[in-house]
């Protein structure tokens, strides 16, 4: 079951998805050609790379790419039970270097080494079996989110990321992180036959953070306008430009879509047929399987979700001219899922309903709470899915929490 | 009159009911530290004058607790793990452990290393639920000296806290006592090992695991003189026919799994994991400081089965069951288990290599299920195993 959608694509969004597959056509040329490729962890070494001039693929990027922009995730599931193992996500990437065959887009070249992501224990082994079958070297680095688990955020943590990340963050954790990052930096050194450059790196880091000013300043146009002018799908595809930080390119593609957003905004331009409510998402998922049946059946418009405010958290104020500190810091957290936060963000995008993913005949959550609390009507969902039950359960929500209240007073 | 209870019975009854030690330690005053997983320096906290006592989880437990209190705390994809953890933290929320006076949380996997925050929100947000200070105990996984610095550090630091909650320094004396009293439990454990890996093995993989368990739950003092007596009398325990099993895959803290193979007439002779022969595999070495001995063992012992590289986790596994002189290999791995997972294959590939045909039960309940259906599908493997080719000799002077 599904509604149609006329929904039109940004230009500035197809540039960037057009660039990715680009980037990625170029990055195998030079590859060919005897150069360096990395795969490492979103959120990870990016930048340093970068500074390097090596091209780096980011794994969930990657993943996502296999499984919803191409579609072959049931195929790769298939490929990694084969080999004995029980499917994941984050394991699509390399189940694309099991079956190379119909990997997207001809697959990824053979990188020099993969960075071992320690975000989790299961992650550390993905990135090694991948870089087995690859038969590249895996490079671990200390990566946990720890502090997520040792410390208690601050209140209102997330306007802390720019200007007073390590505040957030166990400090001894800093330290090994950039430890540890300085080792991978002199072995890449060896590898490559470069110097590292730390007035490169900062001018990568001091990039990073114009691209995500310009980011910050197009969606806050965005989620001011009514009516939306840029649909869930185009936002979640603009995140394409956060794989690879601090490059002219993607300054240059942020900076485009600003540009179109802006005049989009001057011009009154709306994305959706109707907009009767507006709904925040508070997940990580695309934009879900039953948003077509919401804004057709209610005129319900969903109008972001939490990516949209991920993105600018990447920028952070270069202290003591130690650009390398603050992107040790920068790694250890980025953000938290946590419905504080999810509230803010509702309020900015205007929202007059939250939506999440809740278990099937769980308690009522803290989420739930804590958005009904802020005066948001929350609605748990089991799954994204366009189904008769999905569809029933938004129309009780509507017609019970939404349809139901009062006129807002002008 | 009922026979005296021989020290086979007690170690049992000990692993029966994981609170007896503790509660009596608590009966006479003392204090009792909780902590989790194998990897916790438990010397650190006999030294301190504390009852070091391993958390364990309940099998029949529902899980209820934790997806009252916890689950509802956070978004689904952060609240999946494996069995074991949820029954862990179970009892650490519904008042099971309600005497500790201290619990430490070491940063092993995820859903472990979870455990901290997780009571840490619920007793937030729930005051009513049993509550003890924590404390969280770092750990860097990967192998590098910056690494094993980093976790210098972290024992450091578990020392001062321990010393904060007793009230005084733990003297190098305390330390180096509780230390030899801990190589003392691991020497006598390996001949625990030695015993069920004999051929023909003396001491069923039930009996081996309830014994090692034990020794997590008790004064390792009053652990090791029942070994001692135990062993004095192994020379008449009676010999075991049947297939030898090794048992890999996931920590598993009861022994319903085992029970389920070895009625088929197996033996588990040595298996993989925190709860059996793996948690006693690292005595602390040398006199010299024995702060940094004991930070040198945290550094190397596996946090959870995480050390880098994989193949040093596979060679280890295929290790131990080579030198249990395996017949069969079985792989019991957890649902939610993702580190098991992707370890599993590799090990499977291993061991096969070295002429060990091995069952990989994968997505399996921590409860063990049905324990017939279990059995019965290890009976049909073993069956095909044991018309394939004759019982392997153990290599020379093999141990597990």
């Amino acid at each position: 079951m599904s509604f149609s959608s006329a929904q039109t694509r940004l230009p500035s969004v197809d540039a960037v998805r057009t660039h990715q597959r680009v980037w990625l056509d170029d990055t195998r040329n030079r590859v060919l050609a005897g150069e360096h490729f990395a795969i490492c962890n979103a959120d990870d070494f990016e930048e340093v790379f970068t500074t390097f001039g090596i091209p780096s693929l980011v794994i969930n990027y990657w993943n996502s790419v296999v499984t919803f922009s191409e579609r072959k995730g049931d195929h790769y599931d298939a490929v990694l039970a084969e080999h004995g193992y029980v499917p994941n996500r984050f394991a699509h990437g390399f189940g694309t270097a099991l079956d190379p065959s119909r990997a997207p887009w001809g697959g990824l070249p053979k990188p020099t080494l993969i960075v071992g992501t320690t975000r989790d224990e299961a992650q550390l082994r993905v990135t090694e079996l991948w870089a087995e079958a690859f038969g590249c070297e895996c490079y671990p680095l200390d990566f946990s989110w720890v502090s997520q688990f040792s410390h208690e955020l601050p209140e209102r943590w997330w306007e802390f990321h720019r200007d007073r990340s390590e505040s957030m963050l166990d400090l001894a954790r800093v330290d090994l992180r950039l430890e540890q990052m300085k080792g991978l930096i002199a072995h890449l050194e060896a590898i490559t036959g470069k110097a590292f450059s730390l007035a490169d790196f900062r001018a990568v880091m001091e990039r990073l953070n114009e691209q995500m000013n310009y980011w910050e300043m197009a969606r806050d146009l965005v989620a001011a306008a009514r009516p939306l002018p840029v649909t869930l799908r185009d936002q979640m595809a603009l995140y394409q430009v956060t794989w690879q930080r601090g490059t002219p390119e993607n300054l240059a593609l942020v900076k485009a879509y600003y540009d179109e957003v802006k005049a989009l905004v001057a011009e009154g331009a709306g994305c959706y047929a109707q907009e009767e409510f507006r709904v925040y998402m508070a997940t990580s998922g695309n934009d879900p399987m039953y948003h077509g049946y919401l804004r057709e059946r209610h005129g319900g418009a969903i109008v972001s979700n939490r990516y949209a405010c991920i993105a600018p958290m990447y920028a952070r104020t270069i202290e003591n001219d130690d650009p390398l500190r603050a992107l040790a810091a920068r790694q250890l957290f980025l953000f938290d899922k946590e419905p504080h936060w999810e509230v803010h963000e509702a309020k900015r995008w205007g929202a007059d309903a939250i939506f999440g993913i809740e278990p099937e005949g769980a308690p009522p959550s803290r989420y739930s709470e804590v958005c009904e609390a802020a005066g948001f009507p929350y609605l748990g969902l089991p799954r994204d899915a366009d189904d008769a039950d999905i569809r029933a359960r938004i129309d009780r929500f509507v017609d019970t929490r939404l349809n139901a209240r009062a006129p807002a007073a002008q | 009159m009922e026979p005296p209870m021989t020290a086979l019975d007690v170690l049992r009854s000990h692993h029966a009911d994981p609170h007896k030690a503790a509660l009596a330690w608590k009966a006479k005053g003392g204090k009792v530290v909780g902590y989790l997983c194998d990897n916790v320096p438990d010397e650190l906290i006999a030294a301190a004058g504390f009852f070091p006592l391993r958390i364990s989880g309940d099998p029949d437990a529902d899980g209820q607790a934790v997806r009252q209190y916890v689950d509802t705390l956070y978004p689904p994809d952060v609240t999946t793990r494996p069995g074991f953890a949820t029954a862990m933290l179970n009892r650490l929320l519904d008042g099971t452990y309600g005497y500790l006076d201290f619990l430490i949380v070491p940063h092993n996997r995820n859903a472990i290393q979870a455990i901290y925050r997780s009571l840490r929100d619920a007793r937030k947000a729930h005051p009513e639920l049993p509550a003890c200070e924590m404390h969280y105990l770092d750990k860097a996984w990967s192998s590098s000296f910056i690494s094993e610095t980093y976790n210098r550090d972290q024992v450091v630091k578990l020392k001062a806290k321990l010393e904060v909650w007793a009230g005084a320094a733990i003297t190098d004396d305390a330390l180096h006592a509780a230390i030899a009293v801990g190589n003392e439990n691991k020497a006598l454990l390996a001949k625990i090992a030695a015993l069920r890996a004999a051929t023909p093995p003396r001491l069923s993989g039930v009996d081996a695991l309830q014994i090692i368990g034990a020794s997590m739950l008790m004064a390792k003092a009053d652990h090791n003189a029942l070994l001692r007596d135990f062993l004095a009398s192994a020379d008449s325990l009676p010999e075991r026919a049947g297939p030898r099993v090794f048992l890999g895959g996931s920590p598993i803290d009861h022994t319903r799994i085992c029970q389920a193979i070895e009625a088929t007439g197996a033996t588990v002779v040595a298996e993989d994991h925190c709860w059996g022969n793996r948690s006693f595999d690292l005595p602390v070495e040398g006199p010299a400081s024995p702060i940094l001995e004991l930070a040198s063992r945290f550094h190397r012992k596996p946090a959870c089965s995480i050390t880098f590289p994989l193949s040093e986790t596979v060679a280890g596994c295929a290790r131990r069951a080579a030198a249990a002189a395996a017949d069969a290999a079985i792989f019991y791995v957890m649902d939610e288990d993702w580190s098991q997972n992707w370890e599993t294959p590799n090990e499977v590939r291993a061991i096969e290599a070295n002429g060990t045909p091995s069952l990989h039960l994968k997505q399996q309940a921590y409860d063990g299920g049905d324990p017939s259906a279990l059995t019965a599908v290890v009976a049909e493997f073993l069956a095909a195993v044991q018309k394939r080719a004759p019982r392997r000799a153990p290599a020379e002077g093999a141990t597990a």
